[in-house]
């Protein structure tokens, strides 16, 4: 027998209501439309065929939302499985030699191309920031779409290293050469496209 | 005395786990004596609050609150056509 909670559950509803909200969340970790809509559509399914163990307790924001994020994850999960995962360690070291490099005679310095700039003293002010949050966005998007998912992972559902490692079947020591390497990346590209970009 | 490049792996991996000791102290050395391992820090930091601050709902739902509405991550729709699918689906 449906309890109350899932009774009231109209899904038809709900799908006007968040279906916009949860195709822009599947939206970050794949650029594909019609996988993300495929996502948003799976997590329905999935909500409807356990609707009564939704008993209320959150949001069914926050259920749906969890729902969307197990579907994410093992879609990453395939994904990692069907490509080579990981970039070859070879690979990695040449994409760190535009930021690291020999400087007054010591190496792996900050090159002085991409050293770090003086963002501000104080960072809230930087993320009132328009031309900042702007360019973060863009530079969010500009991450290829395997290093995007994981530092997400990591930044948004605050996943832990050994968790994505588990989950995705990678190591560990990947995993956190994953995130190294999109916040370089990351950081880079917000210098360039917000601070460099009007005084070149 | 630890490179940059070092410097800046740990500086990441302090973000997501406790350094070992013989990390912090490496990483603490550097540090005292690069101003650009220190930028790098910061800008960490701003980073993470930055995506949060984009791209994760606030406890109240209101999704980016804290932006004016011109400056939210551009809402795409759910396509109608993907709305009504689904709808068809689950009814």
């Amino acid at each position: 027998v449906p309890n109350a909670a899932s009774k009231q559950i109209d899904f038809p509803v709900l799908v006007d209501e968040l279906g916009d909200y949860l195709y822009n969340y599947a939206k970050r970790y794949f650029r594909d439309d019609a996988l993300a809509e495929d996502l948003v559509q799976e997590t329905f399914l999935a909500a409807v065929r356990t609707a009564e163990g939704f008993r209320g307790e959150s949001s069914p924001k926050t259920w749906l939302v969890s729902i969307l994020r197990h579907k994410i994850i093992d879609q990453i999960r395939s994904q990692a499985r069907a490509r080579s995962a990981d970039l070859s360690q070879a690979e990695t070291e040449t994409e760190y030699k535009v930021f690291f490099g020999e400087r007054d005679g010591y190496d792996d310095e900050w090159t002085i191309e991409r050293s770090p700039m003086d963002w501000t003293a104080n960072p809230q002010s930087v993320l009132e920031q328009k031309a900042f949050v702007g360019a973060l966005q863009q530079c969010l998007s500009n991450l290829s779409e395997r290093l995007r998912q994981i530092f997400l992972l990591r930044e948004i559902e605050d996943c832990l290293i050994a968790d994505i490692a588990a989950q995705l079947g990678m190591t560990e020591t990947n995993v956190r050469v994953t995130l190294h390497r999109a916040r370089v990346l990351l950081r880079d590209c917000i210098e360039l496209s917000w601070l460099k970009a009007g005084s070149t | 005395m630890i490179s940059c490049k070092v410097a800046s792996q740990l500086m990441s991996k302090a973000m997501d786990e406790k350094l070992s000791w013989r990390e912090t102290i490496a990483l603490k050395a550097h540090l005292a004596v690069c101003d650009l391992c220190r930028k790098f820090q910061k800008h960490l930091v701003v980073l993470r609050a930055g995506v949060k601050q984009i791209l994760r709902p606030s406890s109240n739902d209101a999704g980016n609150k804290a932006l004016p509405p011109d400056d939210r991550a551009a809402i795409e729709k759910l396509p109608d056509e993907a709305k009504n699918r689904i709808k068809q689906l689950i009814s």
